[in-house]
């Protein structure tokens, strides 16, 4: 089995949310109890819809959220609440992100070589002809040209943008890789492009990534492993493969029920022939004061009455795959 | 074949920017029959919202610039109303009542310091003659239909109450309200979660069904073609590249465009080692290339290609479709 780069156990994410002058503040469990490892060289992917705190829980992987409880392994260095802020630094070394959003992401005032080796100047390299000369190796390692370098960031595409944040991103050859997103904003025609282009620098460099996504399909192509987030818990993770394979054999009568409605509910150009479309019932409700019991269960419609109290555990059914519910699986 | 509520001919769109002229749609043909759902698939920047929204004269002149040979509507009357001349009172009265629309951000399309209720009851106020009262129930009773829960609490709620998924039913709800014959969607469900997204497909097309509108879906999502839509159409760089029956355009694509926009949707099936894709990038509005828009993107571009724009011709052996290639589908016999 190959190294582990990330372990969280029992991770959580709070916010304190003070709508009252005066009492205590509402409790927004953005993440709750996380539990999942990535290993060194596979692309673990996250998915869940808006609001269920994937994005939330990869800021805490790279620190700019703060984690509330539970502890963090990141490359070798355990991190909890009050880790000092130097073995923090120490975990990150090596860990970048690419945003959702390149036109948001990328400082429109500097040109696109300054963009590139700002994180190489942030680590300590300040000789600007080294720096211009790595971003124009990094820019033809992402598919541009030289004469892109001097540019601006208005002049480029949604994909060319992206394609930049990746070369910026790469900058210091980091090995773990946060991709947030990296697609949803882009056309379909370039989806494509991107996703290639993260395979190949993955192969070159061994790269791990974390996958951020709400589109499964990418993540059936692109991961090794996956987990599956509702309103802030992790209710499944597993090797991809089993579980759409399990999907495929028998419409996912083994998966977690969120699992198996999330795949159900994709619109695909070529249907499977005899799938059930589960259409669920209600929304996605609010994670204020939110406890530790099943939060899928209102929508649930195999909910029994003890999943709306009793705490959700992780439950092993299979190597290496974890749901979180009592009766599938 | 059930008969023609719009028909457009030659629709040209230029917006005047810094930039110079933008031909945001050079030359549309699209035909919409009663009860069936159209569906306009096509990249950002395509043409296809502008599309959309001069169907009812809705592009604001300037910076919009608009021409088409032919642009008409029939009433459930069967009045033909030429839409490029009439006067704006006329037009006026169809919006909302015969022709609707839903768009794509349901948070920005709903007044923020309105109630629900309030704004559902203004479009029976401006198109029929129900009493207040009545159109509080008649606006109720939609709001179950759409599947709303509690609709007499939602009536009194603002919009920043609801959610997202909420807020697009609200949306529907008053586009549904007068049973229009046509209604334009567009994008519907791009702001919105997979599980809530099929929610509102299903709810979308069961109702058109039901009340037998004829529905325009603007989209970007083959996968949501697939679902809902009879006939497509492509667009790419305002023009229509191929049409036909949605089985025939997904299953038998012609057009290299088409074939590579289906292509790039990965299935949910095997595992593939890398993903299919069309080199390139859309090419900008303001400087398209000569000959045929997608030469440059297209793996089977000959010399003619990157000459001379193809006409749109029918397949061999299917007069509904039709597509745009000098190469596709045997050669071109003018």
């Amino acid at each position: 089995m190959s190294e582990i780069i990330v372990k969280a156990s029992d991770l959580c994410v709070d916010f304190d949310i003070r709508s009252r002058a005066f009492g205590k503040p509402d409790r927004l469990s953005a993440v709750r109890n996380a539990n999942f490892e990535i290993r060194r060289g596979e692309t673990f992917g996250l998915v869940g819809e808006s609001g269920c705190g994937k994005s939330t829980l990869a800021g805490a992987l790279a620190h700019f959220v703060p984690i509330s409880s539970g502890e963090l392994e990141l490359n070798g260095v355990r991190l909890t609440k009050n880790s000092p802020k130097a073995d923090w630094n120490k975990a990150r070394h090596g860990v970048q992100m690419i945003f959702q959003d390149p036109f948001g992401s990328l400082n429109p005032r500097f040109q696109v070589w300054q963009l590139i080796s700002e994180p190489m100047l942030l680590a300590g390299e300040d000789d600007e002809k080294l720096l211009y000369e790595r971003a124009v190796e990094l820019l033809g390692l992402v598919g541009l040209s030289e004469k892109d370098a001097g540019r601006n960031i208005f002049e480029f595409s949604g994909g060319q943008r992206q394609r930049i944040a990746i070369a910026r991103a790469l900058s210091v050859n980091p090995e773990f890789i946060i991709c947030d997103e990296p697609t949803s904003a882009l056309d379909v025609s370039v989806h494509s492009q991107i996703c290639n282009l993260l395979l190949d620098l993955q192969e070159k460099y061994s790269l791990t990534y974390l996958f951020i996504t709400h589109n499964l399909a990418l993540v059936r192509h692109l991961t090794d492993r996956m987990a599956v987030m509702y309103m802030g818990q992790i209710v499944e993770t597993g090797s991809t493969d089993e579980i759409f394979d399990s999907y495929a054999k028998d419409g996912g009568e083994s998966l977690h029920p969120y699992t198996r409605a999330l795949l159900s509910a994709i619109p695909e150009v070529y249907p499977t022939p005899g799938r059930e479309r589960i259409i669920l019932e209600g929304e996605v409700s609010s994670p204020i004061n939110a406890g530790d019991s099943c939060r899928f269960a209102p929508r649930c419609r195999y909910c029994r009455e003890e999943c709306k109290s009793a705490p959700i555990a992780g439950r092993e059914i299979g190597k290496d795959h974890v749901t979180c519910c009592p009766y599938f699986g | 074949m059930k008969p023609e509520c719009l028909r457009i001919r030659g629709l040209k769109v230029v917006f005047h920017s810094a930039e110079g002229f933008i031909k945001a749609v050079e030359g549309v043909d699209l035909d919409v029959r009663e009860g069936e759902c159209v569906a306009i698939v096509g990249e950002s920047g395509c043409g296809k919202s502008v599309t959309g929204l001069s169907m009812m004269r809705l592009l604001s002149s300037p910076p919009a610039i608009w021409r088409a040979d032919e642009l008409s509507y029939t009433t459930r009357d069967g009045e033909l109303i030429d839409v490029r001349n009439a006067p704006e009172s006329r037009l006026e009265a169809l919006r909302g009542d015969e022709i609707s629309m839903i768009y794509q951000d349901p948070s920005s399309a709903l007044n923020p310091v309105m109630s629900i209720g309030a704004q559902i009851e203004e479009i029976y106020k401006y198109h029929t003659k129900l009493s207040k009262k009545e159109a509080r129930a008649a606006g109720i009773e939609m709001l179950r239909r759409v599947g709303i829960p509690a609709p007499e609490k939602r009536w009194e709620q603002f919009p920043h109450e609801l959610s997202g998924g909420m807020k697009q039913r609200v949306l529907i709800a008053m586009a549904m309200a007068l049973k229009p014959k046509l209604l334009i969607a567009d994008e519907p469900t791009t702001a919105l979660d997979v599980t809530i997204q099929a929610q509102i497909l299903s709810l979308l097309s069961d109702l058109c069904k039901k009340e037998g509108t004829a529905l325009v879906m603007i989209t970007h999502d083959l996968g949501v073609v697939r679902s809902v839509a009879d006939r497509v159409y492509v667009m790419y760089c305002g023009k229509i590249m191929e049409q036909g029956s949605c089985s025939e355009i997904l299953d038998r694509p012609l057009h290299p465009y088409t074939k590579g926009l289906i292509a790039s949707i990965p299935a949910l099936g095997e595992r593939m080692k890398r993903f299919c894709q069309i080199p390139g990038n859309v090419p900008n509005p303001a400087a398209k290339p000569n000959g045929c828009y997608f030469c440059n993107r297209c793996s089977a571009a000959s010399d003619i290609c990157r000459e001379r724009m193809p006409a749109l011709r029918e397949a061999p052996d299917d007069p509904e479709h039709r597509f745009r290639c000098h190469n596709a589908g045997g050669s071109e016999n003018e």
